[in-house]
């Protein structure tokens, strides 16, 4: 217990400390090929962020692993060889930690926040979770999570349409492999299936560690320390380069329909078409009918929504991974696919035809974006922790990033658009699949 | 990042029940101040300024009101939240909510509002260079609105359609129930939306009337984070809301005395086409400002909230959580702490299958007996740690801290620091866990309220009864 001498000493902790300091990024990589990544300066407050990247997603498993990945997710925070599951949970829970776990395509994200003086006690942890052993009874109960996960992004339109969209995109390949568990191959999802998959994924040379508010050279000097990783040496998982091919995934469905028309982006290092396709997603913007100003009220998207009372809401999306993106619009409506997606080529061709105030507006927007989605911890965290896993250089401070922003042209814009449409585009349709276009038909529609 | 410690911490972490604290070995405490200090300035007419200064790239702004639905009567009940909205339609400089709108998105800012039951926000958030504009709208729309008859009319649809919402969503109607069950008789027992007639027949008169009995410069706090220079902002401040009155001529008190500030009571509506019984179990809790507010919030923390999805399972520090997780008595639980000015609210929301009700309700309330007679040194200093890093971990982004001395300026009257706050509750002792268990969840009739099959939920004297143990 905090002895009562302490308490009465921080009663003269009466002035604050704080000065204003830039932003920086700093990374290093350490002997057994462990990357360290850290922010720090700015005012990020009493707290820390520090979260490890394991570099390998859904993208990484074959046929018969599919959700393998959503396994070792659900057992991130369960027994490794140094705590057992309840030590581990109840620890971590002290620290105050708001930790999480995310899954992705291409990586699995372990998030956690804490106090400056538990953050070393948070790092050890980190690295005991890099060493999961996995016994039977706990990978055949996070396996029924995984069960009861997928049965309930099943009936989640947004994650099923995504999914089916990267699926129709790459065509089954790299980022086009589920990202939800398929629920027939659960069965498959075995203690030897996990084990395999997790003794090549967790690796030293496979992870970054990233953290927002610690000093980088301790930070670098303490994880060298520490043990990261399962196994010294192992076969590294299979892994191709993302291609994207394009394509269609049209289904019938009860009710309003949702589709999504996508293109192909731009890879995370690509920072000048990045730059520049945010941009454009700024200038399509959002709607739906209640919306408050500063989520797209005055956009393009939000023109279509009001114009047409059908049209339940409409928004542009632009995915970055290492090597691909995706750039698209989603759009909920009650009637009328055809007639809504002629309104949106239409809409997307105008829109990279925008210059003066209308980009303007759109770059302002943008910039805010970036300043204010990497105000919190824990996005920061991960604004800097995706650049590392998607191999960029020179890894950018948000500042930084927003300058690219502020860099970017009317001709950035239709350059990118007619890259982008280009290719042959994706189009997903759940709903009234009675009345959709070809591609060929709207690949005609958006000639640049 | 500390050095040396790694020893003392790998101690503790063996010992999980023991009663080390891992926080408190910690040697410098110094990164507690490492915040940006509260400025705050109070105007002739009232308005008090409050900045935290961070630099950085964004600001947030807003005003907070002490101001929401307790302000009302029978006959305006609504009202609060009916001028939310209509204050984003329109001044004389500009002039339609599109002209408002378009000038936030221009300068890639963002516009939000809320109305609870006692507080109103209007909050901006907006690139540095731009906190002038931003104090500009908000000062206009807070002087100028015109409260367009037309648009009043147009605007009455949005709130009944928000309305239908509201009561579509189960835990909003327990909590509306839960209030005017708890809180009958009083103005915190009506709903902030008001009830569908006023939402109809609510005019610009009362709009305006309400204006200008409530959003008096005594009762707005002018809040700030982030890319903000105090003394700019004061002056801004100062010459911009130079019309808002200090107070409002008339002497009465501006809110009707809360008469009767807790009432045992049960309000169940049975409904046997829902698959999940929804219910809240609740208790008087403590006002904003009681000496015992950390002690209560350490209580909320140990009994803690479950759910399926929850990566610890059944390995979760909550004693509840573990019997629920371990039993499968529920879909979910969660334990509230509501504050007011002068009452609050302590319990639990639960969602469960209409079998279960009886016993989760029974290993709720036998919790509350346990820590009030036998809670354990290793689980208040455990909460403790908890507590100090979740408090501190809300000091995150412009907009949770300009929000946060907004919040407390109104019902605090000061901004609490980072120390204030670890001090209090590192101070915390299991005896003072066991005093306030005691004086708030034992031999107490609760108010509770339940929708759902409800056909096993227990009689109300059996939920009485578990609130105390004969043995003891």
């Amino acid at each position: 217990m905090l002895s009562r001498g302490l308490a009465k000493g921080i009663r003269y902790y009466t002035t604050s400390t704080f000065q204003e300091t830039p932003r920086v990024v700093e990374s290093s990589t350490l002997a057994n090929g462990l990357k360290v990544v850290s922010m720090t300066g700015g005012y990020s407050g009493p707290a820390v962020s520090l979260g490890l990247y394991i570099k390998s997603g859904s993208r990484n498993e074959c046929h018969n692993s599919a959700g393998v990945n959503q396994v070792l997710k659900n057992l991130v925070f369960q027994s490794n060889s140094k705590k057992l599951y309840l030590e581990v949970q109840r620890e971590i829970e002290t620290m105050g930690s708001t930790a999480f776990t995310q899954a992705s395509r291409d990586s699995l994200l372990i998030s956690t926040q804490t106090l400056p003086v538990t953050s070393q006690f948070m790092l050890q942890h980190l690295a005991n979770v890099t060493k999961p052993t996995l016994p039977y009874h706990e990978v055949r109960d996070s396996a029924a999570v995984v069960a009861d996960e997928s049965e309930a992004y099943n009936h989640d339109i947004y994650t099923t349409l995504f999914d089916s969209l990267h699926q129709a995109a790459f065509r089954g390949k790299t980022l086009g492999r589920p990202l939800v568990a398929p629920r027939c191959n659960i069965s498959n999802l075995t203690q030897e299936a996990v084990t395999e998959f997790a003794d090549k994924a967790y690796t030293p040379s496979n992870m970054v560690l990233v953290s927002v508010g610690v000093n980088h050279k301790e930070l670098v000097e303490e994880a060298g320390k520490l043990d990261f990783g399962r196994t010294k040496s192992s076969a590294a998982l299979t892994s191709e380069p993302a291609k994207y091919i394009g394509g269609e995934s049209i289904k019938y469905n009860a009710g309003n329909s949702h589709v999504i028309l996508g293109f192909e982006g731009a890879a995370h290092s690509n920072v000048r078409d990045v730059a520049a396709l945010s941009v454009l997603q700024n200038i399509l913007g959002a709607g739906c009918a209640k919306l408050a100003p500063g989520n797209g009220v005055t956009s393009r998207l939000n023109q279509i929504v009001t114009n047409n009372p059908s049209v339940v809401s409409a928004e542009a999306f632009n995915l970055t991974y290492g090597d691909a993106g995706l750039f698209g619009v989603y759009f909920e409506t009650e009637s009328n696919v055809a007639k809504v997606l002629s309104l949106l080529t239409s809409e997307i061709v105008a829109a990279s035809n925008v210059s003066g105030q209308e980009l303007e507006k759109a770059k302002t927007i943008t910039r805010s974006h970036i300043f204010e989605q990497t105000e919190t911890r824990s996005n920061a965290l991960e604004f800097i922790g995706k650049q590392a896993v998607y191999q960029v250089e020179n890894i950018l401070t948000p500042s930084q990033f927003a300058q690219e922003v502020a860099k970017v042209t009317a001709e950035d814009v239709k350059r990118v658009a007619k890259k982008m449409t280009s290719s042959k585009p994706t189009l997903v349709v759940s709903g009234d699949n009675s009345e959709v276009p070809t591609l060929e038909s709207l690949q005609s529609a958006l000639k640049l | 990042m500390l050095n040396n410690v790694s020893k003392l911490f790998a101690v503790s972490a063996k010992n999980i029940s023991g009663s080390r604290s891992i926080v408190s070995k910690s040697f410098d405490l110094g990164f507690l101040n490492k915040t940006p200090k509260t400025q705050i300035t109070t105007l002739p007419n009232g308005i008090r300024v409050a900045t935290e200064q961070s630099f950085g790239e964004t600001a947030s702004v807003g005003v907070w009101v002490d101001s929401g639905s307790v302000y009302e009567n029978d006959k305006n009940n609504g009202v609060a939240h009916f001028l939310e909205h209509m204050i984003f339609k329109g001044t004389p400089t500009r002039p339609s909510p599109h002209a408002i709108e378009s000038e936030v998105e221009n300068m890639g800012g963002s516009l939000n509002a809320f109305t609870s039951r006692e507080h109103s926000a209007y909050y901006m958030k907006v690139l540095k260079d731009n906190v002038p504009n931003a104090v500009d709208i908000l000062s206009d729309i807070f002087q100028n609105s015109k409260f367009d008859s037309k648009l009043i009319e147009d605007e009455r649809q949005t709130i009944i359609s928000e309305n239908n919402y509201v009561q579509s969503k189960e835990d909003e109607v327990i909590f509306d129930q839960l209030h005017a069950a708890a809180f009958q008789g009083s103005p915190l027992g009506r709903t902030i939306l008001g009830p569908v007639e006023n939402i109809k027949s609510i005019s610009r008169d009362q709009i305006l009337e309400f204006v200008s009995k409530n959003y008096t410069g005594d009762r707005l706090v002018v809040s700030a984070a982030g890319a903000v220079d105090h003394d700019a902002l004061v002056k801004q401040v100062a010459e911009k809301f130079a019309n808002i009155k200090a107070a409002p001529a008339s002497q009465e008190s501006p809110r009707a005395q809360i008469t009767n500030d807790f009432v045992g009571s049960e309000i169940r509506v049975r409904d046997d086409s829902l698959p999940l019984v929804h219910f809240a179990v609740a208790v008087k809790g403590l006002s904003w400002d009681h000496p015992d507010y950390f002690v209560l919030e350490l209580i909320q923390n140990m009994i803690g909230n479950w759910n399926r999805s929850i990566s610890a399972g059944k390995n979760l520090s909550s004693n509840l959580g573990e019997i629920v997780a371990t039993e499968g008595l529920a879909e979910s639980f969660s334990t509230f702490f509501t504050c007011y000015k002068d009452t609050g609210l302590f319990g639990h929301y639960g969602v469960c299958q209409p079998e279960t009700v009886d016993d989760l309700i029974a290993e709720m309330l036998k919790e509350w007996q346990r820590i009030a007679s036998s809670v354990k040194n290793s689980e208040v200093e455990r909460a403790k740690d908890k507590l100090i890093a979740t408090t501190l971990m809300q000091y995150d982004g412009t907009s949770k801290i300009c929000e946060g001395i907004g919040r407390q300026l109104l019902t605090l009257g000061r901004r609490l620091t980072p120390s204030e706050t670890y001090l209090r509750i590192s101070e915390i002792t299991p005896a003072d866990v066991k005093r306030v268990a005691t004086s708030l969840l034992r031999d107490v009739s609760p108010a509770v309220t339940a929708i759902g099959p409800t056909g096993n939920f227990p009689e109300y004297n059996f939920v009485r009864g578990w609130t105390y143990w004969n043995r003891l």
